[in-house]
């Protein structure tokens, strides 16, 4: 075993408000050695970033720790025991001298009015005592190390001239330049794109087996995890419930929650590769696609010069695809792709420049580009949106019944009041709602249960086609697998068309019949499922499988 | 792409009972309200005052203007009802009658002095007629046996400081109410179209919204207040007045509005609605209206107080307002006199009123802010 | 470096339909008082003893140019001042308004600066501590310090001033010189009489937007604490004022510098009637004066548009001052 360098032993922090308190991190132990990472594994609320804050003392100031909750990190100058720590200078030594954070949000992290130079060299004169061309030097130094090219040039630029990826090397080029004993990663890669998250793994772990720090790496993403991590610890409700090496928790884990929390997980496993490929329709076969979307082009104006003369942006060019009825269609592609606006224009939410949109479930058949009023009605009735967040898309002011008989009530489906609770009550029955829960309002309710709620509102008005726009994005990965599981079965049930859109590749492979790929409003692939992912074609396709992070043991 | 990992709006963990659950965006909000004090006592206060306002008439013992003055009793200091004088005491609250005197102690000056006859106070007291709601009624809250009494003095004119006071809090509630509703609807109007529409409606209007915003709006006022005819009478004195304040105040709040209805508009939930089929007005009544209502109730309450100082200030440089309506500012008129300031020092009781009244506005302001979006973290 | 200037240029064109608009605004005011100003001026001949008659009017009007279409009658009233500074005739004294209330603006938008200067220097330290030592006394304390300034306006604050000076000083502390100096010309004993007197206008003056804005630096430091780049901030080792200047307040103070054109309105409105308790003789009080006695709407618009061209002015320097401070404004980011 080797020597350690941080030890937490009975962590307990609670949150104090003025009516109650709140437990926030409850008894966790763990130790981490130098050159190791342990992955603290959770959803959200399970207090995996109020432990890691409290390595900081972050935490706001209505936080308390209990007695007998203990951290000691070792440093070249003897154990020094984080929560006897007075003052901020003495608190300095854990804030950016032996300990150094990155956090999720790059752009938010660094402040909007200072340079990149100027947050980055504070650090260094505060805790190495440098001049401000030495800590200059360093940094640039620094810079370069984390693969920023220019690195002369982008120390004096702000955090909003450079991209997502550029940032977060930004932000680990300053958590590392003092070179600290122990980082502390808090979803460093969540609000990037797969690719460059891949870019800022691999980077990483280079910088980790070079400088040979410790690293606490919280995240509640199981798939990353196994990539970076040596040991894990999964934390739930503020207590950690099982810890391991990532070995021993993936393939074996102990408790329920581990294993419920892991086949949550969408794997691209054999099953999915091997799978044969649903029956492609033919030219001459009557069952028609139930949406084509040919030559589609959107564009955006992005502002107006002096002279009164638009500039525009396309965000969507040339897509061609077709739909078959009754489908899982899968539109992946990472931020910027197009993806979300090429899916509301079949809505007509947003108009298009060019190119068609048909629209044919056998009773009716529809243009979308040119439809008239009465013709928008009756598709709103037959094409519906169920939206990313749920907690954004559910009026707080209405009760559940009203959100979910909206459409009825709007486009006047039913001939009455009690028809319309009737159709409520069997699509909530459907949505696996508690019936009783009908009075109430979305303040009742969590992300999951929001989302079985605009589901129902989507599904009531009995529609053939649905966009599911990255619609499980926002909740927890348990929570996940319920809706995912919902809306197979409700495709099934009901016969529906489902376009889905996402940038998770695994949850597009475990559900759809047939992928599109696209990349800066291209479509880059189009290809049944197995097909696509167990023999990309082109390069782009190919480096965002091989940068999807896989959940694997050893 | 990013993730948004969202606080959960109502704790999981914290069992609330279904009333909770069940609770709308009124009971919602009036639960914060309660739970801030200072907001709660502002607002037993603001009630108050808005009572006394209405109820003014039968509040006052004495007509507030001319027909009501004393003129015995002129530049009178305050009359405090007492239990106990060097004759004993006495269950029932009386003052002491004033007399006129000319003497040689006074170089033959006539002077008012009190006597030691007591006059007693009494209650429900037939006095002077008023109407209230359609009903023609005499009876007022108090008065004495005989004569007069001044709780709170008298002007120069022999007019009672307390009637006056009453009926002006009514009256600057009135003006405030008048010009904030008319800055109101212009601001809807105004604001609500900027932000629905958008585009050069948004620009043209934002644009209109800056010039009335860079004009200093009390030297305006002066400049259209000093216009009106000296023959206009005192009610269409105060109509102009309110109008005007209503018409040059809009500004800010219409800001407010576009603000929110760009917010709201952009919100997934009403997109929902239009997918639902829901036509424009529908989205506005159903969904846009009720999301800002409680902002721009807040934003009326915070406007308010503006409105009565803008008034006072415009009567009290002898432009807004004038006698025989009563506001505060008014009443302050003359009291820049040297002689005021040294002698007749009662002249300033309306001011720690007045000070009350725009008070409890900003604190019930300040709670209903808090209050408004039920749905956020509470802070 | 264009993004810079594309947005100065955009500013200015801003600033300048404000101006017009404004223009407009004040001319077609003080057009729909009833009668002209010609009338207006024949009328006070009148009273003077001379005899006027419909025909006497007519000419008047015409020599002035009051016959003309009323958009001209605004375009010329614009393009004069605009380009010549000329901000006509009054209409009863016959003299350019420059003239007549020239020194008197200048005193007036002296005091006003000072005032505003006064409210910065308070209200952006003061709130800044406030919003560091958030929850504590002093920030309570400053809390009912604001509400004051709201609910004590700035001339009952001078009435009170005067009703304790007098009581305790047997002074009003009213005007802006002493007797000895009132008609003297200008002289550096003038001006120091002036200062030693002018302290209590400024200080009212400044009072409400002090207290105010004092409150609105406090909400926008105590917003910009909250920001994850502070918590970053507080990561790498800042702490204390250094991590406060350099990080929250920096950030907090773009709206700040927003904010001081509206500051300067809110001052001017105070303006008149603060000197007409105290009884200075500046703008504000000759503006009172015009209005209230002699009905002269030609010097009214003058002294309203020079009132708001200094705040569309105003606004346009603050602008560009942002620009500088905040470098999305500058590169176009927003």
């Amino acid at each position: 075993m080797m020597e350690k360098l941080l030890s937490v032993r009975d962590l307990n922090v609670a949150f104090e408000t003025h009516d109650r308190t709140v437990e926030a991190v409850s008894g966790v132990s763990f130790d981490v050695a130098p050159g190791e990472v342990l992955g603290l594994v959770g959803e959200s609320g399970s207090g995996k970033s109020v432990t890691g804050r409290s390595l900081m003392r972050l935490n706001p100031n209505y936080a308390r720790f209990s007695e007998g909750s203990s951290m000691v990190i070792n440093s070249d100058g003897g154990p020094v025991d984080i929560l006897s720590l007075k003052g901020n200078q003495q608190l300095r030594k854990v804030r950016g001298d032996l300990i150094s954070m990155i956090f999720q949000e790059p752009i938010a992290s660094f402040a909007p009015a200072l340079t990149i130079g100027k947050q980055m060299t504070e650090q260094l004169m505060l805790h190495r005592g440098m001049s401000y061309p030495e800590a200059r030097e360093l940094s640039i130094d620094m810079l370069d190390r984390v693969g920023i090219t220019m690195p002369e040039k982008r120390i004096d630029q702000y955090a909003f001239e450079l991209s997502g990826g550029m940032r977060q090397r930004a932000m680990i080029a300053t958590a590392l330049s003092t070179r600290p004993k122990l980082l502390i990663a808090d979803e460093p890669t969540t609000a990037l794109d797969v690719t460059i998250q891949a870019q800022v793994l691999k980077l990483m772990k280079e910088l980790i087996a070079e400088f040979g720090m410790g690293v606490i790496f919280i995240t509640h993403d199981l798939a990353v995890i196994s990539e970076i991590a040596d040991r894990v610890a999964v934390m739930q409700k503020g207590k950690i419930l099982e810890q391991g090496t990532v070995d021993e928790v993936i393939r074996a884990p102990q408790h329920a929650y581990t294993k419920r929390l892991l086949a949550a997980v969408p794997r691209i496993d054999e099953s999915i590769l091997n799978a044969p490929a649903k029956p492609v329709k033919t030219e001459g076969d009557t069952d028609k696609p139930i949406v084509s979307v040919k030559d589609l082009t959107i564009q955006f104006s992005i502002g107006k010069s002096l002279l009164g003369r638009h500039t525009y942006f396309t965000a969507v060019d040339k897509v061609s695809f077709d739909i078959p009825k009754g489908s899982f269609f899968g539109l992946v592609g990472e931020s910027g792709s197009g993806k979300t606006t090429a899916g509301r224009s079949m809505l007509k939410i947003n108009n298009f420049a060019s190119g068609s949109v048909t629209y044919d479930d056998g009773d009716v058949r529809y243009d979308i580009g040119s439809l008239k009023k009465a013709e928008l009605k009756d598709y709103r009735s037959r094409a519906q949106l169920i939206f990313q967040d749920p907690y954004a898309a559910l009026s707080p002011r209405m009760t559940v019944r009203d959100i979910i008989a909206e459409p009825l009530e709007m486009m006047k489906l039913t001939k009455n009041r009690s028809e319309t609770n009737e159709r409520v009550k069997e699509i909530a029955r459907l949505c696996k709602l508690d019936v009783e829960h009908l009075r109430r309002f979305p303040h009742a309710f969590s992300g999951g249960q929001r989302q079985r709620i605009a589901i129902a509102r989507a599904l009531v008005s009995r529609p053939k086609f649905i966009i599911a726009d990255e619609a499980v994005a926002a909740l927890d990965v348990s929570i996940q697998a319920e809706i995912l599981d919902l809306l197979k079965s409700l495709q099934k049930e009901l016969g529906l068309t489902i376009l889905f859109i996402s940038h998770d590749l695994a949850v597009v492979a475990n559900l759809c019949d047939h992928t599109v790929v696209m990349q800066q409003g291209k479509v880059v692939e189009s290809a049944p499922t197995p097909e696509l992912f167990r023999n990309p074609q082109r390069d782009y396709t190919k480096a965002l499988l091989a940068a999807a992070p896989v959940l694997r043991a050893g | 792409m990013a993730l948004f990992s969202k606080a959960p709006a109502a704790d999981k963990d914290v069992e609330r009972d279904e009333s909770y659950y069940t609770a709308g965006q009124y009971t919602l909000i009036w639960e914060r309200f309660r739970r801030k004090r200072s907001a709660v006592v502002a607002l037993a206060i603001l009630i108050a005052f808005i009572l006394c306002g209405v109820f003014a008439p039968f509040l006052s013992p004495y007509e507030p203007n001319a027909a009501g003055r004393n003129a015995d009793y002129v530049n009178g200091a305050p009359q405090i009802p007492q239990f106990c004088d060097a004759a004993g005491c006495s269950i029932r609250p009386f003052i002491h009658k004033v007399e006129r005197y000319r003497g040689a102690d006074t170089n033959f000056r006539w002077v008012t002095r009190p006597t030691e006859e007591r006059n007693y106070v009494v209650f429900f007291p037939s006095g002077w007629d008023y109407k209230f709601l359609g009903l023609s009624m005499d009876r007022h809250l108090f008065g004495v046996e005989d004569g007069f009494m001044h709780v709170f003095g008298t002007d120069s004119g022999g007019k009672d400081i307390f009637s006056r006071l009453l009926h002006s809090i009514g009256v600057s509630l009135a003006v405030g109410t008048i010009g904030v509703l008319i800055s109101f609807v212009l601001a809807l109007v105004i604001g609500g179209a900027a932000g629905y529409f958008g585009g050069w409606v948004d620009t043209i209007l934002q644009a209109l919204m800056d010039t009335v915003k860079a004009v200093p709006t009390i030297p305006l006022f002066m400049a259209m207040a000093a216009f009106v005819p000296q023959e206009w009478s005192a009610e269409e004195r105060f109509f102009f007045i309110s109008m005007l304040l209503g018409l040059l105040g809009w500004s800010t709040l219409a800001r407010r509005i576009r603000t929110h209805v760009l917010a709201e508009r952009n919100a997934e939930y009403v997109l929902a609605a239009q997918l639902s089929g829901a036509s424009a007005a529908q989205i506005i009544r159903r969904h846009l209206l009720p999301s800002f209502t409680s902002y721009i109730i807040v934003d009326l309450v915070i406007s308010f107080p503006y409105m009565v100082l803008s008034e006072t200030a415009l009567s009290f440089i002898g432009l807004g307002l004038k006698d025989p309506v009563n506001s505060l500012g008014v009443m302050l008129q003359n009291v820049t006199r040297v002689d005021v300031l040294l002698n007749y020092q009662w002249y300033f009781i309306p001011v720690p009123f007045f000070i009350g009244l725009v008070l409890a506005f900003v604190f019930v302001g300040d709670g209903l802010r808090d209050a408004a979006d039920p749905y956020s973290e509470p802070k | 470096m264009s993004a810079f200037l594309r947005y100065i240029t955009t500013r200015f064109f801003a600033a300048f339909t404000t101006m017009l608009l404004v223009s407009f605004l004040v001319f077609t005011l003080m057009e729909l008082v009833p009668g002209n100003c010609a009338e207006r001026f024949l009328a006070y001949k009148d009273t003077q003893g001379l005899k006027i008659t419909a025909e006497d009017i007519l000419a008047e009007e015409i020599r002035m140019g009051l016959d003309q279409p009323y958009v001209i009658r605004w375009a010329n009233w614009v393009t004069d001042i605009f380009l010549r500074f000329d901000l006509g005739e009054s209409c009863l004294w016959r003299v350019d308004v420059t003239q007549l209330i020239g020194d008197k603006l200048l005193i007036s938008l002296g005091l006003s600066f000072v005032a505003l200067l006064l409210t910065y220097a308070i209200s952006v330290p003061v709130g800044i501590i406030s919003a560091n030592l958030r929850d504590g006394w002093f920030d309570s304390s400053l809390r009912i310090f604001s509400y004051m300034g709201l609910a004590l306006p700035n001339f009952l604050l001078a009435l009170c001033v005067m009703l304790f000076s007098t009581i305790y000083f047997g002074e009003t502390m009213t005007g802006l010189f002493s007797d000895a100096y009132r008609d003297a010309p200008w002289s550096f004993a003038k001006f120091a009489d002036m200062m030693s007197r002018a302290w209590l206008p400024i200080v009212i003056l400044a009072w409400s937007a002090t207290a105010i804005q004092m409150q609105t630096v406090r909400a926008l430091v105590s917003d910009e604490k909250d920001k994850l780049y502070v918590t970053a901030a507080r990561a790498r080792g800042q702490s204390g004022w250094g991590l406060l200047w350099r990080y929250p307040s920096r950030h907090a103070l773009g709206p700040v510098i927003n904010s001081v054109g509206y500051d300067l309105n809110r001052i001017f409105n105070d303006l008149p009637i603060v000197a007409a308790v105290l009884v200075l003789t500046d703008a504000g009080a000759l503006l009172l004066d015009a209005l209230a006695k002699s009905n002269d709407q030609q010097l009214a618009g003058a002294i309203i548009m020079a009132l708001t061209a200094t705040i569309v002015i105003f606004n346009f320097v603050t602008d560009i001052f942002l620009a500088l401070f905040d470098p999305r404004v500058r590169k176009g980011f927003f």
